[in-house]
Order: C-alpha cells, then structure tokens, then sequence
C-alpha cells in the first residue's frame, strides 16, 4: 500500500496493507520501478522481513501462518505512516504484511522509504519497521515439519522514540 | 456487547467471536467475569480493544452495543 505527500503534506487514506501469502517479488520491483521517474528522491530504504527457520527444541519453523485484526491494524498503521511522514523528511512511503502461511525463506514484511536525502530515509525506514511489528495487531504462529505449532513471540531489537 | 478473540487467544477458546449480554458497566467488571469464565485468561498477557482502539484503562465504560477484543502480544513482522 502507497502513502504520498501531497503538496499540503497530507496522506492519502490507505485502504489496507494486507495481502495473502507472501509478498512476491514482482510487488518490489514495481515499486522500484515506479521511483525511477521520481527524480527529487536521492534515496530508498528497503526492509524485508524473512522468515527464517529458526530451531526451537530440535524442530524447524517451516512456516508461519499470519493472522490480523485488520478493521483495527490498518488504521493502526495508518496513525503510523502520518506520525512518521510528520516527523521525517520522507517523499513516499510503501508497506506491504502477509496474512495466511509464509514458509521459510519467503518474505512477511516489506517496507520501503523513498526520500530526498538518506538520514531521514533511514531513520524513518527504521520507525516504520520497529512499530509495525509492535503495535499492529498481527500475531504469527509457527509451524514446524511435524506439524505442531508455537506462537510466535517479537523479540524488541531497539528502543524507538516516538517524539 | 460483541467480543473478538485473536490468536493464541482464539485457538485456546476455539471460537473467534461470541454475542455477550453482560451488565459490566466497565472494562475492569468485564475483565474480571471472562477470567472467572475462561481462567486461562488470568495467566496469558493480553490487552483490550474497544471498537477497535486499544485501551488500558480498565475504567473505561462500556455500552451494549460495543466490540472489544481480546488481543495476545503482537508479532507481526
């Protein structure tokens, strides 16, 4: 899902960022795509986010498999993107999770920044990922190859200052 | 009221809403029948939404026509 700065500095309203199974390739490459023709931006931050295999008790996540309150998370997330596109100097901001089963190695979580200068492309990119994934009601259970689960836990990799 | 379960939530209660006419006038009376009902509930970390904002007040009052929801920790990503 797109946000852009209108030349107001509003948002336009998103309708959802959700999308089933995972984020396929062709989605980021037409993002990139589309930014070659926007030439006031010096930079994009890319982040996607992977599930990885991780080995819990001797088995191995083959998958997890999303699930969302999205009448809530959307417009969660578009609180986000405002505070973030107020606070940042930042042209487009794009963000795409996965609902339903995303097997290992496939990508959950893709967010890119586009700005004109690259601090406040990182430091929003950062912002964006860091409260995407603790105050979006989202919750990823585990699957491992014999087929029991586990409810995927967010370890916090950073402290995010929101002001 | 209408309640939402999410989650570990929704798998251990093995329903994902129910229609609820309880007479809590408050987040915290709700609070304290659905532990009462549920008693997992009272060890599992979990917080409210009410018509989708999340509150953490237990004061909060509550109207019949509400929906609040049960949500475990998040983790999206």
């Amino acid at each position: 899902m797109n946000i852009m700065k209108s030349p107001s500095g509003d948002l336009g309203a998103i309708k959802s960022i959700f999308i089933q199974g995972p984020i396929p390739m062709e989605e980021i490459t037409h993002w990139l795509e589309h930014h070659q023709s926007k030439t006031k931006d010096g930079a994009h931050d890319l982040f996607l986010g992977q599930v990885r295999a991780d080995e819990v008790e001797g088995k191995v996540v083959q998958y997890i498999e999303y699930t969302a309150y999205e009448e809530m998370a959307n417009p969660v997330y578009q609180q986000i993107a405002n505070d973030v596109i107020s606070k940042y100097k930042v042209s487009c901001i794009h963000t795409l999770h996965s609902l339903g089963k995303v097997e290992s190695g496939q990508w959950s979580l893709a967010v890119l920044v586009s700005a004109p200068h690259r601090e406040d492309c990182f430091a929003a990119c950062r912002e964006l990922v860091e409260r995407i994934k603790s105050e979006l009601p989202v919750w990823g259970k585990e699957v491992f190859e014999d087929h029991t689960t586990a409810w995927k836990e967010n370890t916090k990799e950073s402290t995010v200052h929101h002001d | 009221m209408q309640l939402l379960f999410f989650g570990s939530i929704q798998e251990e209660l093995n329903m994902t809403d129910i229609e609820l006419n309880l007479n809590a006038s408050n987040l915290g009376e709700l609070k304290s029948y659905l532990e009462k009902e549920y008693s997992f509930l009272q060890e599992q970390p979990y917080t409210f939404a009410v018509n989708e904002e999340l509150v953490r007040d237990l004061n909060h009052p509550l109207n019949s026509g509400d929906t609040i929801a049960l949500l475990p920790p998040f983790s999206g990503g």
